[in-house]
């Protein structure tokens, strides 16, 4: 062995044990990649400030097996490149034990990908895609590390289509979407949901993101006679399906995908947003102490416009996910991914979440937290998302996991 | 029927729009010979700095189509100095230079100003106000709304007086001549850096009203909103015959009309297999036939002169 090997076997030693040395004062760090400024930027935002306010919480508290929390927090952009990019920087350099994230299903099922190389768990807290979770499922993976806190797609467009066709009665419903994997997937999901029941959409109707001119798209669902229009899209692009129908002096009810709720869509459709129904699974609405408690926290810590979270869904299931990882970490009693994958597979505590109260949310193979009994739906009323429906909001939590 | 009327009607709404945004290309590029993509960025500066003028007057009681008149009127300034700024920085030092340098000095400032729009105003979307009436007129069986009536107007208006100005004053025959041949127009005593910061001045205060007009239109403005539009009303412009003013009158209202009629049948005429969300396809797909079959342009001269 020369001097030059020697030496450098030598320093290595040292610091690696000057590594080990250092983790137990170290504090556990989680990676949180979401969108932060454009188009899906209030759910990323939204995210994030929940799950702050939750790590603040549980530090104040002690932390989690004596360590803080810290977060990492990236813009991911909604661009798939950039996330994973930051995918890549979180596991190899910040060394995250996990990660929470996700406003944009094309960059979740582009980064997600990574940590289940690297045996780490994520919890997508925002994209809804179907598949997100269903990348990494036996028997070609023995362990999926993707796990979900949102209402999917499937559930989604379940209750668009029930809302719109049973409740409401509509017989000619069209279906408006953007071209991206959300918008496509949503689409398909909508027209099985409606294939369910025997509908068929009079009027299948596309446009791209920054598109800020639909009057062509709406005319075409108008023409086809359409009592209601169903949507897969994000805030900026659904205001301009809202103004679009003011242009032409044409509205019927808007019906769609939880985005409805998002802040840019109410700010930049103003009056035209009224009357728009979404699933939700939490309002800004302080029916239970939990909730009342986050909301009021929520307020005080960011003061956001009008008194209104810009994505109370994504504030709340960021917020969830935190407690939902810290059990898990303390269950699993180290950062390992493997052991903290195998307790959010067996959590065993009870986490009240804001959401609802997360008993077992998940199991070995079931990755979604959020079943088609939880959400509820919510309309546009006074520029705030608000219950649709009296005894929903009187009954707030639904709990028993299907 | 009243469909089909309806998306002609909004297609030469969005059309006029990109005719006046394909003037400013068209207008440089036959005096210089330069693409000038950093004008779509000018339209974008337009649209936002009206926006925040909108903004700070709204909440002083100021409303309707006289608060969108002094936003025009602090946005043309603005987008004037820019315009003189950019050709003053990026485009004059390269008058001398191989072709390509210009070009890539536009794509530069184009790519500048974007980022620094988003620092000035943030990467989100912004909203305008509810300013304008929304009244509604009837024209067998299709709506046209007052927004659209004053943007077909004005940019009528607008373009006639262009058409004016070039054609029939002192000014504008400097300009045709420079547009010639710069070399001898300034042996016959045209002073030809003047005449093409005057181009730029022109074609910058259209952006400004273009600017304005879109954010009163489609009531959201973001600091990206520039680029696709910079290159739709290129497209235009080359459609009609890049270099002459009737083209890129003519190109701007026609691709705004196919962009809409596309959109509206083309899931009919492919059953469903090409959505409408591939409208700005169908846009370019023009373009590159009327680029095989008449290079020049529908409007475009034939031939070797270069106007």
């Amino acid at each position: 062995m020369n001097n030059f090997t020697l030496r450098a076997l030598v320093t290595g030693i040292a610091l690696a044990s000057l590594a080990a040395t250092a983790t137990a004062a170290d504090p556990i760090k989680i990676g949180i990649s979401g969108p932060y400024t454009g188009g899906s930027s209030p759910m990323g935002l939204s995210m994030r400030d929940g799950a702050k306010l939750a790590v603040a919480e549980i530090n104040k508290a002690g932390g989690v097996l004596g360590r803080q929390l810290q977060m990492v927090e990236r813009d991911d952009e909604a661009k798939n490149e950039r996330g994973v990019q930051i995918t890549q920087e979180l596991i190899n350099k910040e060394h995250v034990v996990a990660t929470l994230g996700y406003a944009n299903t094309g960059v979740a099922l582009a980064s997600t990908r990574f940590y289940q190389e690297a045996k780490i768990p994520v919890i997508d807290n925002i994209a809804t895609g179907s598949a997100v979770t269903r990348q990494f499922l036996p028997p070609e993976f023995a362990d999926n590390y993707v796990f979900r806190n949102a209402a999917f797609d499937g559930i989604q467009a379940q209750m668009i289509v029930e809302e719109a066709v049973t409740r409401r009665k509509f017989a000619k419903v069209a279906i408006l979407a953007d071209s991206t994997n959300y918008g496509e997937l949503g689409k398909a999901d909508l027209e099985k949901a409606l294939a369910a029941k025997n509908v068929k959409a009079v009027a299948v109707e596309k446009f791209n993101i920054k598109d800020v001119d639909m009057t062509a798209q709406l005319l075409k669902a108008k023409e086809a006679g359409a009592q209601a229009i169903l949507t897969y899209a994000i805030g900026p692009e659904l205001a301009q399906i809202a103004n679009g129908m003011k242009k032409l002096g044409w509205k019927v009810p808007m019906i769609g995908s939880w985005t409805l709720s998002m802040g840019n869509f109410i700010d930049n459709a103003g009056a035209e947003s009224e009357g728009a129904r979404m699933p939700q699974t939490f309002i800004q609405e302080p029916n239970t102490p939990k909730r009342k408690a986050f909301i009021e926290a929520y307020l005080h810590a960011y003061n956001p416009a009008n008194g209104r979270i810009p994505s109370p869904v994504s504030a709340a299931q960021g917020y969830d996910s935190v407690y939902i990882l810290a059990a898990a970490i303390k269950q699993a009693g180290n950062t390992e991914g493997p052991k903290i994958r195998a307790a959010l597979e067996n959590l065993s505590e009870k986490v009240d979440g804001v959401v609802t109260v997360y008993d077992h949310p998940f199991t070995h193979d079931n990755h979604e937290a959020i079943t088609s009994n939880i959400p509820v739906i919510g309309e546009v009323k006074g520029g705030h998302v608000q219950y649709a429906y009296e005894e929903e909001r009187k009954n707030p939590l639904r709990l028993e996991k299907h | 029927m009243d469909i089909f009327l309806q998306q002609v009607i909004n297609g030469l709404v969005q059309g006029s729009i990109y005719a006046l945004v394909a003037l400013g290309y068209t207008m440089v590029y036959g005096i210089i010979e330069l693409v000038n993509f950093a004008h779509g960025e000018v339209v974008m500066v337009g649209a936002l700095v009206s926006l925040s003028v909108i903004e700070r007057l709204v909440s002083r009681g100021y409303t309707g189509w006289p608060l969108i008149v002094i936003s025009v009127l602090v946005a043309i300034p603005t987008c004037i100095a820019l315009g003189l700024g950019i050709e003053r920085v990026a485009y004059r030092p390269l008058r001398r230079a191989p072709r390509l340098a210009p070009l890539i000095s536009a794509i530069g400032v184009s790519i500048a100003l974007q980022q620094i729009a988003a620092l000035i105003w943030g990467r989100n979307y912004l909203h305008y106000p509810d300013i304008l009436p929304k009244t509604q007129y009837l024209i067998g069986g299709a709506v046209i709304s007052q927004v659209q009536v004053v943007i077909l107007l004005s940019a009528a208006v607008l373009m006639a007086a262009l058409w004016v100005l070039v054609q029939r004053t002192r000014l504008g025959r400097a300009m045709r001549a420079t547009a010639q041949n710069p070399a001898v127009a300034g042996l016959m005593g045209v002073d030809v850096n003047r005449i093409i910061a005057t181009t730029f001045v022109v074609g910058s205060a259209l952006a400004a009203v273009a600017g304005t007009l879109i954010g009163a239109y489609y009531q959201v403005g973001n600091h990206t909103m520039g680029f696709l539009l910079g290159l739709k009303a290129f497209t235009a412009a080359v459609l009609g015959g890049i270099g002459s003013l009737g083209g890129a009158m003519a190109g701007g209202l026609l691709l705004g009309v196919i962009e809409n009629l596309g959109a509206g049948y083309m899931g009919k005429l492919t059953d469903g297999a090409v959505g409408s969300n591939y409208s700005d396809v169908f846009a370019f797909l023009m373009l590159v036939l009327v680029l095989i079959f008449r290079p020049s342009g529908l409007l475009g001269e034939r031939g070797v002169e270069k106007v």
